[in-house]
């Protein structure tokens, strides 16, 4: 899988030229490794595939690009074991990501690439609830996402 | 490498909506620049069919008389926040897609590339018939009207206007070397320093570019690989990219957002390469 998503797929003219003693590690390339990213690539891929009319009504399948910057966004705030999150398609070409721990709820409404309203609160604290829209940065999102896995984390502890 | 973050001043359009040059920027009389690629990246129109692509294609005709297919290029996106892993991408699996056009200028130098969601603009240079960089204001005000063009055309068959979500620049440079021990990766690109000397390297990083108010906003990422060109010449293939969202999801604000690219690529291109070597591209100031 390509590891960055390189300019140079854009350039007309690379093919004219060939790596220098004929290595093929031109660009870094990784493999999924996340627990959290081969599951959600199959979920999307699954969502980008849904026949127009889904839901019974007029519903759209997952748009690619919506699907694409969703993995982008995820890639951005995920860690290895972070907590798998549900993804849900909506009928418009958007999508829902949501988390729904014990320690609490988080929920991402990608609208469009760049256009994703964000939904927190914590479990028990309706009265500390955040909403709020996003374009690009999402590391306010990935402070969410981080400290309900720490609560979650502390309450299973606590419980075993 | 340590992560920088790169910074530019605010750019300006002149009144004729014509993209003028910054005063201070370094400028060199020969360039090793190979590749020029300006691109937006914007929601696939509804209205839009693979079908109609022979009447983009009649919109630039006159100046692309050639025509080429290719596989569509997957939308890229760049997103920001505590992890810096590098980015995955997927393909889908099933469903229609859109090819991209190559509608290529009579002398091979420039290019247009089309698909359903993206317009691209390529320049490279050619021995023989444009050995000149004709300078990246000429270039964009070219893609602007292209980008714009295009634009009419979609308002045409009942779409809204472009909604533009990623831009990006490119510059390629083909640095010659030799295979002496004389000619040194080091005596053209400052920031690689070898106690000896590497048979091949391949070499990039990322940096966040923020916005004024300290927001980011795209990412430069620069990369260094030893190539060979078709006649076995060996050269360092040193292409800089910035990528990332403009202010606005409009055609305008690209452009801005594109202008505002070139010049931190040319302010780190200037950082990252010695001084014996601005000697040799001939700079100017």
């Amino acid at each position: 899988m390509n590891a960055w998503s390189r300019s140079p797929a854009e350039s007309a003219f690379s093919g004219d030229v060939m790596p220098f003693h004929g290595p093929r590690f031109r660009y870094q390339v990784t493999e999924v490794r996340s627990s959290w990213a081969a599951a959600v690539v199959e979920r999307l891929n699954e969502l980008c595939a849904l026949p127009r009319g889904w839901n019974g009504y007029d519903g759209l399948p997952v748009s690619f690009s919506v699907a694409q910057f969703t993995l982008s966004t995820l890639n951005a705030i995920m860690w290895d074991d972070a907590p798998i999150p549900s993804i849900i398609p909506c009928g418009s070409g958007d999508l829902q990501v949501e988390w729904h721990l014990i320690s609490g709820d988080i929920e991402l409404h990608v609208m469009g690439p760049n256009e994703v309203s964000a939904f927190y609160e914590p479990a028990g604290d309706s009265g500390n609830a955040i909403e709020m829209e996003v374009k690009a940065d999402f590391t306010a999102i990935a402070g969410w996402l981080r400290e309900l896995g720490e609560k979650r984390r502390a309450i299973i502890t606590a419980a075993a | 490498m340590s992560q920088r973050q790169s910074t530019a001043p605010p750019h300006k359009l002149d009144g004729n909506n014509e993209v003028t040059r910054p005063a201070d920027l370094p400028e060199f009389d020969n360039p090793p620049l190979n590749e020029v690629v300006l691109g937006i990246q914007f929601d696939p129109p509804k209205g839009y069919q693979q079908i109609y692509a022979g009447e983009v294609w009649k919109l630039y005709r006159k100046d692309f008389p050639h025509v080429q297919e290719q596989p569509a290029l997957p939308p890229t996106f760049e997103t920001f926040g505590p992890t810096r892993a590098a980015s995955i991408n997927f393909k889908i699996e099933s469903g229609a897609s859109h090819d991209r056009f190559w509608f290529i200028s009579e002398d091979g130098s420039q290019l247009i590339q089309f698909q359903s969601d993206r317009i691209l603009h390529n320049w490279r240079k050619t021995t023989t018939s444009n050995p000149n960089y004709p300078r990246f204001e000429r270039i964009c005000d070219g893609f602007m009207k292209e980008a714009m063009t295009l634009e009419a055309y979609l308002l045409s068959l009942g779409n809204p206007a472009l909604v533009v979500r990623q831009c990006e620049v490119t510059y390629i440079n083909h640095i010659p070397m030799s295979r002496s021990e004389s000619h040194k990766i080091a005596d053209w690109l400052s920031y690689l320093q070898f106690d000896r000397e590497p048979d091949d390297l391949s070499c990039a990083f990322r940096q966040v570019i923020r916005s004024a108010s300290g927001q980011p906003v795209g990412r430069l990422i620069c990369e260094a690989v030893t190539a060979m060109d078709e006649k076995g010449g060996p050269f360092v293939r040193f292409s800089l990219t910035v990528r990332g969202v403009p202010d606005a999801p409009t055609v305008a604000s690209a452009i801005e957002f594109l202008t505002k690219g070139r010049e931190i690529i040319v302010r780190t291109f200037t950082d990252m390469t010695t001084e014996s070597a601005h000697q040799a591209w001939r700079r100017v100031q």
